[in-house]
C-alpha cells in the first residue's frame, strides 16, 4: 500500500454566525492515495463543497478552519499565504460546479489561463501563448487559437466547463480538486466531461477528488468513495463493494432513493425525516434520528470511522455505523 | 539753534515721501465686466464707469465730482443769446498711437454722438443744431439755449474719437464699425487697452502720450497699469482683496462694512454717489388688466410715503451706510433742493389712509427682482411697516429681465427701482422722473402741466439762479404728489488696500484712476 | 457588428435631437417675457429705444421667419452675434467653451481619483471605522449645496492659509492646474460622493463572485485580484454613472464659475438668460446638447469595451 498523497486529519470548518455557529465540517478525517479519483459524496448541505474549500483555505470569514491537511509532508494549513498562494493552482487545482459565474466574463479565455500560467510557471510571450493553445486542445476545444481571444459567454455550456478544466491543469497541478463539475450539465455532455477527467488524469499523474451528489457519477468514474453525512465521513470503500453493499445506514438509505440503472424495476424509497440543523447537532451519531436501526448506544456518543476491512475486503473499509452488521442482513441492493 | 533745520528736513522729508509714486501695477476687483468699449452705442454702466480712463470729453467733472474743469477743451462760454456755445481745444494733446488731436476729431465726435440713429444717448446733445471748426476752435449752433450743454460735454458719450482711424474701421454701417474700432479703442485718455480676456481680466497701459501733468511736473498717469479682475461672487471678491491678490475691490456688500472697517489693512471708502432707491407706484385710475388702482388716490400715496421708517430700511439693508431721500434727485445731483420729504410718522399715515376712504385690508402688490436679497429684505420689512395702517403688500418676484419688460409696459401696481445720473446735471432724472411724454415718468403716469412748463423752461434758462428755483418748484410739486416711495440713497462701498492713494469713484459712478498711485 | 459602424449609428441617432433641441431652445428663449434691450437698459429705455433696436436686430419679424434665419444661418456655420456683448457668438464659445471644458474633465478625474481608491478601501473594510469615515465625510459633502463647499475651501486653503490662489484661471496650463484645483475639487466633490457609493455596492457584490474565488483558487495575488477580476467588472455599472453625470457637472460648472471667478461659459449662460440674449442663448445651448450627446455615445462605447456581454444591437 502505498502512502497517501494527502490527509486530512480531524479538519474541522465551523462558522460563527449571528444566528450560532454552525459546523460544517466536523472533524473529517481522509487519506488519498496517488492517482486515485476519490468521490466525496452527500446531500446538498452535507458538507462536501466546504471540505474541498477547507483545504486550499478558500473558506471566508465568518468561517474558521483546524486540524491537519498533509500534503506532500506539510500541513497546508500552517503555511503562510503567500506559500499557500503557491500551492493553489501550482500544486492543487480546483474547479468550480457553475462555469459562467466561476469565468470572469469580461476576460478573455486566453487570457483567464495565461494568468495562472504566469503566476506558477515561468513561461512568457509566445511560449505562454503556445501553452494556452496546447492546454485548450488537450482539453477538446476545436481550433484552440482563435478562441484564445473569446469571451466565456461566447462558449457553450460544456466548452465552458472544458475551459475552467484547462485553466485549472495549466500548471500541472498533483491534485484537483472538482466541485460538482458535472451537475449544471446535461448527460451527454456530462458524460464527455468525466471521460475527459479521467483520461487527463492519466496523461498527467494526478489525483481527483470528485465532489458530488450523483451517484452515477460516482459509478463511472470513482475508485474509491466517501460518504458524508451532516459534515461528517460515515463511510469509505471501494466504489463496487460500496454499491454492492453498504455500510451505513445511512449509505443504504442513499442507495434505495434513487433510481437504478438495471432492468428490474423497483420503487424509489426515499429517507424519511430531514438533515439535521448544523447549529443544533443531534448527540451521538447525527444520523439517529432518522435511521430505522439507531439504539440507544447510537446516541449515548458520536461513533467513531471505524476500520471494518476484514479478510474478504483487501482494500480499506470505514464505517461509522455501530449496525453495519445488520445492514447485510437486510439484504443485498440490486444494482 | 540747530532744532529748526531738523524741524525744516522733517517737514521737507515729509512732503517728499507724500509725493506720488510712480510705477506698479493696481489691480482691481468688478463684479462684472464690460461689454462694449464705445461711448455712442454702449448701454450699460459697467462700460461708461470705466470709459473715461481711455476716451477723454472736452469738459471734465472736477475732482471729487464737485464742478466743471477744463478737459480736451480750456475755455468755453456762450454767447449773449445763449444760441452758440464756443469751445477752445487743448493744443499739443495727441491720441495713444501718437496722432495730433484736431478739431475736426471734436467735429466729427460730437456729431456722432448727436446723432439719433446712433445708440440711446444722442438727447443729451439734442439741442446742438451744427458743429463746425474755426481754426482751433469748436463752435456749437444751438437751437435754443442750453444750460446743461457743459454738463452734456463732460458726459461719456460725448468723447473725442479720432475721425480718421475710426473712418478706417471696417464695417457695412455705423454699428459694424463702432465694433470694429471698440476692439483696439485709441483715445486721448490716461490708459490704453492693452489686452481684453471677456469674462475674466481687462488690462488697461499707461499712455506715455497723455497730456495732463501730475504733482512732479511728469506726464500722468502714475500707475503702470490697470488690470480688472472679475470677480461676480461677492464673498469671493472680499477674499481675494483681504488675502493681498486685489488692491481694490468695488460693489462691496453693505452687509461686510463694518467688518472691512474694522481691517487693519484696507480702507473702506464710501464715495458719496447719485444713487436713489425708491419705489415706483403706477398712479393711474386702472392697472393694466383693467382692474381699479387705489394708487391713484394721492392720500393713500402720502400715507404710504409716512408709514415707511426710512432709518429702519437704511438699518436694515444697507447696515447704516445711506440717508433718506431728500428729493427725487439725489443729494450729489446740482440744483438739489432738500425737500420736507416724508418722516416716519404713523399716526399721520393712519389719518391719511382714514381720509383717502379706503378700508383696512386693502390689497396691494409690490413686484421686486428675485434672488435679490436687499430688495426682499426691503419688501418684507415695508410689508410689516404698512401693515398698522391697514394694508397688505402682496410681493411678487420675477427676474430682472420680466421686471424690466413688466415696467416697460406699465404692468404693475408697485415696483423696486433705482437711479444713477450719467449726466451731472438734474434734467436726465427729471426728463425720466417727472416729465410725462418722455416715458410716462418713470412709467406712473404722473403728468403735471406745470412742471412740463417749468421743465421746458429750464432747458432754456441760461440764468443759473433762475433755473435753480424752476427746479426747487419742481421737486416740491413732486415732492407733493408722491407718485413714489422715497426710500435712500446709498454710496459706493468701495474698498481698497491701504497701499491705493488718490482712487476716486465720482457720483455719476465713473472711476477715476489718473490720479492714482500705488504707495510701497 | 463591429465597433465604428455602432458609433456612427449613435452619431446618426443625435441628429434628430439636435433639431428638437434647436426648436425647443430658439422658442423658450423667445417666449419669456422681455427682449434684450429693456434688459440691459432697464428704466432708460423708451419706446423708440426699444422699436428701433428691435427692428435692427429683426426682433420684430414673425417667429417662423426669424427661426428660418437662424437656420440658414447655422448651416453656414455662423451662429450670429451676441446683442449685448457685441461679437460672434462663436467667438465667445470658442473662447469660453475650453475653460468650462478643462474644469469639467478636471473635476471628473478628480472624482474618480477620489472616488475609486477610496470605494476600494470602503469596500474592503466593510463596517470598520475606515469605511463609516469615508463614507460619513462622502455623505456630508453630498448634503451641502456646491457654492457653500467652494466658498470654504476658498476661504480657508485660498484666503487663510494662501495654498491656493483666491479663484481665478492662471495663463499657462501649469497655472490653469494650479488655479483650478480647488474649484475642480467643488465641482467634483458631489460626485465623486455618487461613484464612490455606488462603486463601494458594486465591489462587494463583485467579491462574493464566484470567479473571484476560482482566481483565488488559481493562487493569483490579491493585488492582481483586485486590480484586474474586480475592479473592471465593479467598474461597468459606475462608468455608465459617470457618463449620466457628467452632464450634470457641466451645470455645477455655472455656479463654480461665479464663485471662482472662472472665465468659463457657465456664467456667460446665466448672463445671457438674464439679459435675453438670444443668439448667446442657443448657440451655448446647442454646444451643450452637442457635447452632453457625445458623452453618452462615449460613455456607451466604453461600456461595451468593458463588458463584452453587451451585443452592439
Amino acid at each position: 500500500m502505498s502512502e497517501p498523497i494527502l490527509k486530512l486529519n480531524n479538519l474541522c470548518t465551523v462558522f460563527h454566525t449571528a444566528r450560532g455557529r454552525f459546523t460544517a465540517v466536523d472533524g473529517v478525517n481522509l487519506e488519498l492515495f496517488p492517482g486515485e479519483v476519490l468521490g466525496l459524496v452527500g446531500e446538498s448541505g452535507s458538507g462536501k463543497s466546504v471540505t474541498l474549500r477547507s483545504i486550499l483555505r478558500l473558506v471566508r470569514p465568518p468561517g474558521r478552519v483546524s486540524g491537519e491537511v498533509r500534503w506532500r509532508g506539510r500541513n497546508l494549513l500552517s503555511l503562510s499565504e503567500p506559500q499557500m498562494r503557491q500551492v493553489r493552482g501550482g500544486e492543487i487545482s480546483m474547479i468550480f460546479q457553475e462555469p459562467m459565474t466561476a469565468l470572469n466574463p469580461v476576460l478573455p479565455v486566453g487570457e483567464q489561463i495565461a494568468e495562472t500560467l504566469r503566476e506558477h510557471t515561468e513561461l512568457s510571450g509566445n511560449a505562454l501563448r503556445q501553452r494556452a493553445i496546447e492546454l485548450l486542445e488537450l482539453v477538446g476545444i476545436p481550433s484552440p487559437k482563435e478562441r484564445l481571444r473569446d469571451y466565456p459567454h461566447q462558449f457553450s455550456g460544456g466548452m465552458r466547463q472544458r475551459v475552467m478544466i484547462a485553466i485549472a491543469l495549466a500548471s500541472n497541478p498533483k491534485l484537483l480538486l472538482a466541485d460538482e463539475p458535472t451537475t449544471a450539465l446535461d448527460v451527454t455532455i456530462q458524460d464527455q466531461i468525466l471521460k475527459l477527467l479521467l483520461r487527463l488524469k492519466d496523461t498527467l499523474g494526478m489525483s481527483v477528488i470528485l465532489v458530488t451528489h450523483d451517484l452515477g457519477v460516482v459509478a463511472q468514474t470513482c475508485e474509491r468513495v466517501a460518504v458524508m453525512y451532516a459534515g461528517r465521513i460515515v463511510e469509505v470503500a471501494p466504489a463496487a463493494e460500496l454499491f454492492a453493499q453498504p455500510r451505513h445506514a445511512y449509505t443504504l438509505g442513499l442507495l434505495n432513493s434513487v433510481p437504478g440503472a438495471g432492468s428490474t424495476r423497483r420503487p424509489l424509497i426515499p429517507i424519511p425525516g430531514a438533515p439535521p440543523d448544523l447549529t443544533a447537532l443531534p448527540p451521538g451519531c447525527s444520523f439517529a434520528p432518522r435511521c430505522a436501526f439507531a439504539t440507544d448506544e447510537c446516541t449515548a456518543q458520536r461513533p467513531p470511522l471505524m476500520d471494518i476491512s476484514g479478510p474478504e475486503s483487501p482494500a480499506v473499509r470505514l464505517t461509522a455505523c455501530i449496525h453495519h452488521d445488520a445492514l447485510s442482513a437486510a439484504g443485498e441492493v440490486t444494482r | 539753534m540747530s532744532k529748526w533745520w531738523v524741524g525744516i528736513l522733517v517737514v521737507v522729508l515729509g512732503l517728499g515721501s507724500a509725493a506720488p509714486v510712480r510705477g506698479g501695477t493696481l489691480v482691481y476687483g468688478r463684479y462684472a465686466d464690460s461689454l462694449f468699449l464705445d461711448p455712442v452705442f454702449t448701454d450699460a454702466n459697467l462700460d461708461i464707469w470705466i470709459m473715461q480712463n481711455i476716451y477723454e470729453t472736452l469738459i471734465q467733472i472736477g475732482p471729487n465730482g464737485k464742478g466743471l474743469v477744463p478737459g480736451l477743451a480750456t475755455q468755453w462760454g456762450f454767447s449773449k443769446d445763449g444760441k452758440t456755445f464756443t469751445l477752445t481745444l487743448r493744443p499739443g494733446v495727441r491720441f495713444s498711437d501718437g496722432t495730433p488731436l484736431t478739431a475736426e476729431d471734436v467735429k466729427f465726435s460730437l456729431e456722432r454722438a448727436k446723432n439719433p440713429d446712433n445708440g440711446a444717448w444722442n438727447f443729451l446733445l439734442g439741442s446742438v443744431n451744427t458743429v463746425t471748426v474755426k481754426g482751433n476752435q469748436i463752435v456749437l449752433d444751438l437751437k435754443n439755449p442750453d444750460p446743461s450743454l457743459p454738463a452734456a460735454l463732460a458726459t461719456f458719450n460725448s468723447a473725442i474719437l479720432p475721425k480718421k482711424l475710426y473712418a478706417a474701421a471696417k464695417g457695412k454701417n455705423e454699428q459694424e464699425r463702432a465694433k470694429a474700432f471698440a476692439e483696439k479703442p485709441i483715445g486721448t485718455g490716461p490708459f490704453m487697452l492693452k489686452e481684453w480676456k471677456r469674462g475674466s481680466s481687462m488690462t488697461l497701459v499707461r499712455n506715455p502720450l497723455y497730456w495732463r501733468k501730475g504733482a512732479d511736473g511728469q506726464p500722468l498717469p502714475y500707475l503702470d497699469a490697470i488690470r480688472f479682475e472679475i470677480i461676480p461672487d461677492d464673498s469671493a471678491r472680499i477674499l481675494k482683496l483681504q488675502s493681498g491678490e486685489l488692491d481694490g475691490a468695488e460693489f462691496i456688500p453693505f452687509a461686510r462694512v463694518a467688518e472691512l472697517q474694522a481691517d487693519p489693512k484696507l480702507n473702506m471708502k464710501l464715495f458719496p454717489s447719485t444713487r436713489v432707491n425708491f419705489i415706483v407706484m403706477n398712479t393711474r385710475p386702472k392697472l393694466k388688466n383693467g382692474s381699479s388702482n387705489p394708487l391713484n388716490n394721492l392720500k393713500l400715496r402720502q400715507a404710504l410715503n409716512y408709514a415707511a421708517d426710512k432709518q429702519a430700511l437704511i438699518k436694515l439693508v444697507s447696515f447704516g451706510n445711506g440717508k433718506p431721500m431728500t428729493s427725487y434727485l439725489s443729494s450729489s445731483t446740482p440744483l438739489q433742493a432738500p425737500q420736507p420729504m416724508y418722516p416716519y410718522d404713523l399716526d399721520k399715515a393712519k389719518q391719511l389712509f382714514g381720509e383717502s376712504g379706503f378700508q383696512p385690508g386693502l390689497e396691494l402688490t409690490l413686484q421686486i427682482v428675485a434672488g435679490s436679497a436687499d430688495q426682499s429684505a426691503l419688501a418684507t420689512a415695508l410689508q410689516q411697516m404698512w401693515e398698522p395702517l391697514g394694508v397688505r403688500l402682496k410681493i411678487e418676484q420675477q427676474d430682472s429681465a420680466t421686471q424690466n419688460a413688466r415696467y416697460a409696459d406699465s404692468d404693475f401696481q408697485m415696483q423696486f427701482n433705482y437711479w444713477t445720473d450719467d449726466i451731472a446735471d438734474p434734467n436726465e432724472l427729471t426728463a425720466y422722473a417727472a416729465v410725462y411724454k418722455n416715458n410716462q415718468s418713470f412709467q406712473t403716469g404722473f403728468q403735471s402741466d406745470e412742471v412740463d412748463r417749468l421743465f421746458a423752461a429750464s432747458q432754456q434758462e441760461t440764468n443759473p439762479a433762475q433755473r435753480a428755483a424752476q427746479y426747487k418748484r419742481i421737486q416740491e410739486i413732486y415732492t407733493r404728489a408722491a407718485p413714489m416711495v422715497f426710500l435712500y440713497e446709498q454710496p459706493f462701498a468701495v474698498a481698497l488696500s491701504k497701499r491705493v492713494r488718490d482712487f476716486v469713484q465720482i457720483p455719476l459712478g465713473n472711476n477715476v484712476f489718473v490720479n492714482t498711485y500705488l504707495e510701497k | 457588428m463591429n465597433r465604428w459602424s455602432y458609433v456612427l449609428i449613435r452619431v446618426l441617432q443625435v441628429i434628430p435631437t439636435f433639431f428638437v433641441v434647436m426648436v425647443l431652445v430658439f422658442a423658450a428663449a423667445r417666449l419669456l417675457p422681455g427682449d434684450p434691450l429693456t434688459a440691459i437698459l432697464g428704466e432708460r429705455a423708451t419706446e423708440e429705444m426699444v422699436v428701433k433696436a428691435k427692428h435692427e436686430l429683426g426682433l420684430d419679424q414673425p417667429l417662423p421667419v426669424q427661426f428660418w434665419i437662424f437656420l440658414k444661418d447655422f448651416f453656414q456655420g455662423n451662429l450670429g452675434d451676441s446683442i449685448n456683448l457685441k461679437v460672434p457668438v462663436t467667438r465667445l464659445i470658442l473662447e469660453r467653451m475650453p475653460v468650462t471644458l478643462f474644469l469639467t474633465l478636471y473635476a471628473a478625474v478628480l472624482a474618480a481619483a477620489l472616488a475609486i481608491p477610496l470605494a476600494f478601501v470602503a469596500a474592503l473594510r466593510k463596517d470598520t471605522w475606515a469605511d463609516n469615515l469615508i463614507r460619513g465625510v462622502f455623505q456630508l459633502g453630498l448634503s451641502m449645496p456646491v457654492f457653500y463647499i467652494g466658498l470654504q475651501l476658498l476661504t480657508l486653503l485660498g484666503a487663510r492659509l494662501r495654498w491656493f490662489p483666491v479663484g481665478g484661471y492662471g495663463n499657462t496650463f501649469g497655472e490653469h492646474l494650479y488655479y483650478l484645483f480647488l474649484p475642480a475639487l467643488t465641482l467634483g466633490f458631489n460626485l465623486a460622493a455618487i461613484l464612490m457609493r455606488n462603486l463601494r455596492a458594486s465591489i462587494l457584490e463583485v467579491l462574493q463572485a464566484e470567479y473571484v474565488d476560482f482566481a483565488r483558487a488559481k493562487g493569483l495575488r490579491p493585488s492582481l485580484i483586485l486590480g484586474k477580476h474586480v475592479l473592471r467588472n465593479a467598474l461597468i455599472s459606475t462608468v455608465t454613472l459617470f457618463g449620466l453625470n457628467i452632464g450634470g457637472l457641466i451645470g455645477g460648472a455655472v455656479i463654480t464659475e461665479t464663485v471662482f471667478a472662472i472665465p468659463g461659459v457657465g456664467r456667460l449662460m446665466v448672463d445671457s438668460i438674464f439679459g435675453r440674449d438670444y443668439p448667446v442663448i442657443q448657440g451655448l445651448t446647442l454646444t451643450f446638447a452637442l457635447l452632453v450627446s457625445l458623452v453618452f455615445i462615449l460613455t456607451d462605447v466604453i461600456h461595451a469595451q468593458l463588458d463584452p456581454r453587451v451585443e452592439a444591437a
